[in-house]
């Protein structure tokens, strides 16, 4: 499970996690909002790694994790939540996500995390 | 205060005076009654006695007749002297009053007549003749009569069998041996002197004793008869003296009916037209069937208890009246100490409330929940069916107010109504006058006024009786106004509006202390918000130029270019660059906002062509553009140029621009510009997700955004936006229905307007 789903709205933050997680030897795929995550899930669902933000147009995070915990067929993921919200924390724990990440990231965090929920 | 007079009972002072009425009338009615009763028993009596007296009196001359005939039926021979000494023996004139005389009456057959005249004029009666002379079987002379008055002597010789009514009495006397009275003669005696009625009573003497019982043997042997003529009204006179029975009147009629003809006796000149009672009786007088009639005099009336009667009802009236007048004065007084003591009472709880709604504002910050305690308390209070306060914020049009809360009406039964206008009915209550207090408001000359409605609108319950007063701050700023309504007219009184005055100051300090820390609250929560949104935002590219740099870190680390192509280098760098511009737009945003909320932008003004400016700002907005799916279309053929700040126009266009690519949900969107006299008008248009109307009053205030937070940005582009061309002196404005975009058009004037100051304060 080293495929990668980065839902995130900052084109800038999507491309820079793009490259890091490519030259660490992930497969990523992007996502805008949460409905194109939903979109690209329905199209695929094998099991990956979601790094989910919070705040986007569209569908957030929160919503998404919804669609996601009441659809089967879009597949068991593993979600880790990101955030600059100071409340990530709680926020987290109310999603029922697998981790969290607070904004502004850091490499070495990352890293750790997504390398504890991959296989 | 129809609480003390409930309107099914009558008043005592009523009842009072209808039992006392009663009263009168039952004692006026027994008095009449009793005096009538009496009256009749009196008349009754009066008549009995007249009429006993009468009738004893005849059986007295009756009886001194008979006594004559024992006399004459005892003398063999019979002279004058004789005959008056008896008369004189009986006391005539002391014993029998009113008689006029009594005499003897001989038979004498036709061969007797000239012996018995001879006889007669030897006995002291020289002129002795029988009269009238003509032949007859049987002559009746009179031949003695005492006493022997000049009246009487005119009467001896005298045949009275010669007259029909003598006859008729004497022939009944012979035939059946008893006394008999005549019918009506005049006296052969009424010689001088005024003429009276007369009658006379005869009395049998035969020539057997005892006296023959046969028809035959009484007319046979009749030697003549003892008599009486009698003056009716000396005879009556006699009976009664003068002033006997002054209160009645009678008449005597010498037969079985009361004919004028047969009239004897009247005791009064004419009787009078008029009288309480009267009554006929029938007596019988030796055999004669007489006819007495009665009538009162005005002396009976006099004498009658019955004029007692309107005097026990006047006075019954009148005592009726006074303990009316009594009772309802005492009524009054009752009535007067009930209504000082629930004036006093009242007042003793409108103090409570006040300070009882004091306490509750006081302890209340919700200023929904304290204006609805107002509310209710004084609707209650005052009665008022329904309640409300109407905030004094006025719609766009400016023409009506705000309901605020609403009491003793359910929201929904007037939420499909218009909202009170700016009418002069209300109007005063919104300036902060005084309390308006309408008994009946639709009688007064300013109601209906108003088009489209006059009066109230249709489908609004009814309202008749009106109180306002206004709420106004301690700053003198007029809150709003507390509106009272009654379906019924009169219902709010003075010390209602007084009432509603006092909870409206107690209302508009705790709306003050209310809306202060409803103010503090909300500029606490805005500055948490802005710090949240401030803080994502500021994140968002330090995020993603950290990212840029730790890989680059790393990768130098691991290896250098052998893990890196040079052109992902590159695109790196960009990156990261693009993202210290951004965070220098996100501080030089932050920089505006402040300087405009401390008042200090300053216009650097130079001619522009907005045209030629929007095209730049699109193209400089290119790549932000290309990330959406939505395409610009710019509309505008001539140039519009303006003496503005470039920087700051630029910065408007930007914005409005910015916003209409985020929200456009990918549609085309149209920029336009169109050059007018004055000034010239700059149009975005969208056909994005559009802004929920209840957003759009507030959608230029600093921390606003219409869209939920996932939307980037400060949330204050709009405001920027506003403040930018209200300094230029000119105005923007948004349409918009949710679903079908948002329509921004600003209107910017060519030059500054020379009244306006430039530096917004």
């Amino acid at each position: 499970m080293n495929e990668i789903l980065i839902v995130e709205d900052d084109v800038a933050i999507q491309e820079g996690l793009k490259e890091l997680l490519e030259l660490e030897g992930y497969a990523v795929r992007l996502a805008r909002n949460g409905r194109e995550a939903i979109q690209a899930l329905r199209a695929d669902p094998t099991p990956r790694v979601i790094l989910l933000d919070l705040m986007m147009p569209v569908m957030n995070g929160t919503d998404f994790c919804r669609e996601l915990n009441q659809d089967p067929s879009l597949g068991r993921h593993r979600v880790i939540l990101m955030s600059a919200d100071s409340h990530i924390e709680e926020h987290a724990k109310a999603l029922q996500t697998h981790g969290y990440l607070k904004k502004p990231l850091e490499l070495d965090h990352v890293l750790e995390t997504l390398a504890r929920h991959s296989c | 205060m129809e609480e003390n007079l409930p309107a099914n009972r009558l008043p005592p002072s009523w009842v009072v005076f209808a039992v006392s009425v009663l009263f009168t009338s039952i004692a006026t009615f027994y008095v009449w009654s009793t005096a009538s009763d009496r009256d009749k028993r009196r008349f009754d009596e009066l008549t009995f006695k007249t009429r006993v007296a009468i009738e004893s009196r005849m059986e007295t001359y009756v009886a001194l007749l008979r006594s004559t005939r024992g006399f004459l039926a005892s003398q063999e021979v019979l002279t004058q002297d004789d005959f008056r000494i008896f008369i004189s023996r009986s006391e005539l004139q002391r014993r029998f009053p009113g008689i006029q005389g009594v005499g003897f009456s001989r038979r004498i057959l036709p061969a007797q007549k000239d012996e018995v005249t001879v006889f007669r004029q030897q006995d002291h009666c020289p002129s002795f003749k029988i009269w009238p002379e003509h032949e007859r079987e049987e002559y009746h002379a009179i031949m003695y009569l005492e006493p022997m008055d000049e009246r009487n002597q005119a009467a001896i010789g005298y045949d009275m069998f010669t007259n029909p009514v003598r006859r008729e009495a004497m022939a009944r006397a012979r035939d059946t041996g008893q006394p008999a009275a005549s019918g009506k003669v005049t006296l052969v005696q009424e010689i001088v002197g005024k003429v009276q009625a007369g009658f006379l009573i005869y009395v049998p003497v035969y020539d057997a004793d005892p006296p023959p019982t046969a028809l035959e043997d009484r007319r046979r042997l009749l030697r003549g008869f003892a008599y009486s003529p009698f003056r009716a009204d000396d005879l009556l006179n006699g009976i009664f003296e003068e002033g006997t029975y002054p209160e009645l009147a009678f008449g005597i009629y010498a037969g079985s009916s009361r004919s004028e003809p047969d009239l004897l006796h009247q005791s009064t000149g004419s009787f009078p037209t008029r009288s309480r009672f009267s009554a006929s009786k029938a007596i019988e007088v030796a055999g004669m069937p007489w006819t007495l009639y009665f009538v009162t005099l005005p002396k009976f009336d006099e004498e009658s208890n019955l004029y007692q009667a309107p005097t026990v009802a006047i006075a019954g009236l009148i005592v009726s009246l006074i303990l009316f007048l009594l009772a309802r004065s005492q009524e009054r007084a009752v009535r007067e100490r009930a209504r000082l003591f629930e004036s006093e009472k009242r007042a003793r709880e409108e103090a409570e409330t006040l300070n009882r709604i004091g306490r509750i504002l006081s302890a209340e910050l919700d200023l929904q929940k304290l204006v609805q305690e107002v509310t209710d308390a004084v609707a209650k209070l005052t009665g008022a069916e329904f309640g409300a306060f109407f905030h004094n914020a006025k719609d766009p049009s400016g023409n009506s107010y705000r309901l605020f809360t609403l009491s003793g009406v359910d929201r929904k039964a007037i939420e499909h109504l218009p909202m009170p206008r700016v009418t002069e009915i209300f109007a005063p209550t919104f300036r902060g006058e005084g309390p308006v207090r309408f008994d009946d408001v639709t009688k007064d000359p300013r109601y209906g006024k108003n088009s489209p409605h006059r009066g109230l609108p249709q489908g609004h319950f009814p309202v008749r009786s009106y109180l306002a007063v206004p709420v106004v701050s301690r700053s003198g700023e007029v809150i709003g106004g507390l509106l009272f309504g009654h379906s019924q007219p009169g219902r709010f009184q003075e010390n209602h509006a007084r009432l509603a005055s006092g909870a409206a100051s107690q209302a508009a300090i705790a709306i003050d202390n209310a809306r202060l820390f409803e103010e503090t609250r909300r500029a606490i929560r805005f500055r948490d918000e802005f710090l949240s949104i401030a803080s994502h935002e500021l994140k968002t590219p330090l995020t993603s130029m950290r990212l840029q740099l730790d890989t680059l870190l790393r990768a130098a680390k691991k290896g250098g270019g052998d893990m890196l192509r040079p052109e992902t280098i590159l695109r790196m760098i960009e990156s990261g660059s693009r993202q210290g511009q951004r965070l220098t737009r996100l501080v030089n945003e932050l920089l505006d906002l402040s300087r405009i909320t401390a008042g200090r932008l300053q216009l650097e003004r130079e001619p522009i062509d907005l045209l030629a400016l929007v095209h730049e700002v699109v193209e400089r907005m290119k790549p932000e553009i290309a990330q959406s799916a939505s395409t610009i279309r710019v509309h505008g053929k001539t140039a519009a140029v303006g003496n503005w700040d470039r920087m700051r126009i630029e910065q408007v266009a930007t914005n409005l621009i910015s916003n209409a690519v985020r929200y456009g949900d990918g549609k085309p969107i149209d920029v336009t510009v169109e050059p007018g006299v004055d000034g010239h008008r700059l149009v975005i248009r969208d056909q994005g997700i559009g802004i929920p109307s209840e957003f759009l009053g507030r959608l230029f205030q600093p921390f606003e955004r219409a869209a939920p937070r996932d939307y980037g940005g400060l949330g204050m582009g709009l405001y920027i936006v506003r403040q930018i061309v209200e300094a230029h002196g000119g105005s923007v404005r948004v349409e918009s229905e949710p679903g079908s975009g948002a329509t921004f058009t600003v209107m910017l004037p060519k030059e500054p307007i020379r009244e306006k100051k430039e530096s917004l304060s």
